[in-house]
């Protein structure tokens, strides 16, 4: 005895026609149909939106960390000069400031950061690739007149751990960057149009070496 | 004996109802893909859309000088070369408008009067509705080490686009404009949400030509 005995065949399927099943099949009354199909295209819109947002940071390259990267290999911050119009080549650059920039990648090696206070307010950070800051110090903290600290992954962290030997952790600032690529940007204010080339000097005096 | 089928084959039991064809379904796709886009790059415009504090007149977004940017924040870093002030390195706040929330521009004159934070220096800077400083022969920007200061530590600055007595601000004469005001290494960096308005400058419009 067949289960299925007393059902009626199955209908042929339409051959050129979309048939879905579950909630893409669309309820019978005009009202609900338009409902359903406004709640399907805000929620895919949505979708499209969040991924949008979270998308372009990650492969933007025009953020400010990816596009001075290349800034100060040799070991000594790059002045950030404005081009021949007068723009900086830092959208929101304040123009009463002077700016240096050294990029890093710490998959050579740690980085050694330092710079001399002088009589401009100083102050130095850590740029994220994609945006976002993750160290800054201000020469209120420097140490006879110098600033200084080591960047280093997580892994470099640990190691220069382990092989420390008494008190060597505190002899160095060590900032742990979440991201193997940023920049260091040394920035001071110009008090008056004629301190601009002294604050270009102490900025551009930002050192960023191998920490070893 | 007739035994009830466990499960129904596929249109069995239900009237037909209608099903959605390929051509609504592609339309109804790329539609909210269209849309998701375009709303967030409407979003992505010189501010972002979230992490705003005013006060008075003026923004703030502490947030994008941070680890802990948001994503809105985040895209906004990521279009262009910004290099805000980190929290510990100072504040910036901007201005689009004067107290009675009308729009800044060159072709009125404006007193910006009132008290400042402590801190180890300020700027206040004329940028275009961009956000971006103008160049050359119209940049204009102050700083607390260019103004007289009476005793009791208020500033009055005219900002127009004629030359006025005291403390002027150069305006770009007729155009929309902002101003952004910087304050470097202040320790209210971190608590400007605290901030009455009467901490920072008021801005006025005194007159407009034409």
């Amino acid at each position: 005895m067949s289960l299925a005995s007393d059902q009626a065949p199955a209908p042929e399927r339409a051959p050129a026609r979309f048939r879905p099943k579950g909630p893409l099949r669309l309820p019978r009354s005009r009202l609900a149909r338009l409902v359903h199909g406004g709640l399907v295209f805000v929620t895919l819109a949505g979708i499209a939106h969040i991924l949008t947002v979270l998308l372009v940071p990650r492969y933007a390259m025009m953020d400010a960390a990816s596009v001075f990267l290349g800034a100060g290999l040799d070991g000594r911050a790059e002045l950030v000069k404005p081009d021949a119009a007068g723009d900086s080549p830092v959208i929101d650059a304040d123009p009463r400031t002077a700016i240096a920039i050294c990029g890093f990648d710490l998959g050579d090696g740690p980085l050694r950061v330092s710079a001399r206070a002088g009589s401009a307010p100083l102050a130095l950070s850590v740029h994220l690739r994609g945006g976002g800051v993750f160290y800054a110090v201000t020469d209120k903290a420097a140490q006879r007149g110098l600033l200084e600290f080591v960047v280093l992954s997580r892994e470099q962290f640990e190691e220069r751990a382990a092989r420390d030997d008494e008190g060597d952790s505190q002899r160095e600032l060590r900032v742990v960057s979440p991201q193997r690529q940023g920049i260091v940007v040394a920035r001071a204010l110009v008090r008056q149009p004629s301190d601009r080339p002294g604050a270009e000097a102490l900025v551009s005096a930002m050192a960023c070496g191998d920490a070893g | 004996m007739a035994v009830t089928p466990l499960t129904l084959p596929r249109g069995a039991g239900a009237p037909d109802r209608p099903s959605i064809g390929t051509a609504t379904l592609a339309a109804l796709l790329l539609g909210s893909l269209a849309a998701g886009i375009g709303s967030a790059w409407a979003l992505m415009g010189e501010t972002p859309p979230i992490g705003v504090v005013r006060v008075g007149v003026w923004e703030a977004y502490p947030r994008l000088g941070g680890a802990d940017v948001d994503p809105y924040g985040r895209v906004l870093l990521a279009r262009a070369p910004h290099l805000p002030l980190a929290a510990g390195e100072g504040l910036q706040l901007t201005a689009a408008a004067d107290e009675a929330g009308q729009s800044l521009t060159g072709r009125c004159r404006y007193r910006i009067s009132g008290a400042t934070l402590p801190s180890r220096g300020w700027t206040l800077t004329v940028v275009n509705r961009s956000g971006r400083p103008f160049a050359g022969q119209r940049a204009s920007a102050l700083g607390d080490a260019d103004l007289v200061v009476p005793e009791n530590g208020r500033v009055e600055i005219i900002a127009s686009a004629a030359a006025a007595s005291g403390n002027w601000l150069r305006l770009p004469a007729g155009e929309r404009v902002g101003l952004v005001l910087r304050f470097y290494d202040t320790p209210l960096s971190a608590g400007v949400g605290q901030l009455p308005p009467s901490a920072l400058p008021r801005i006025e419009r005194l007159d407009c030509a034409g």
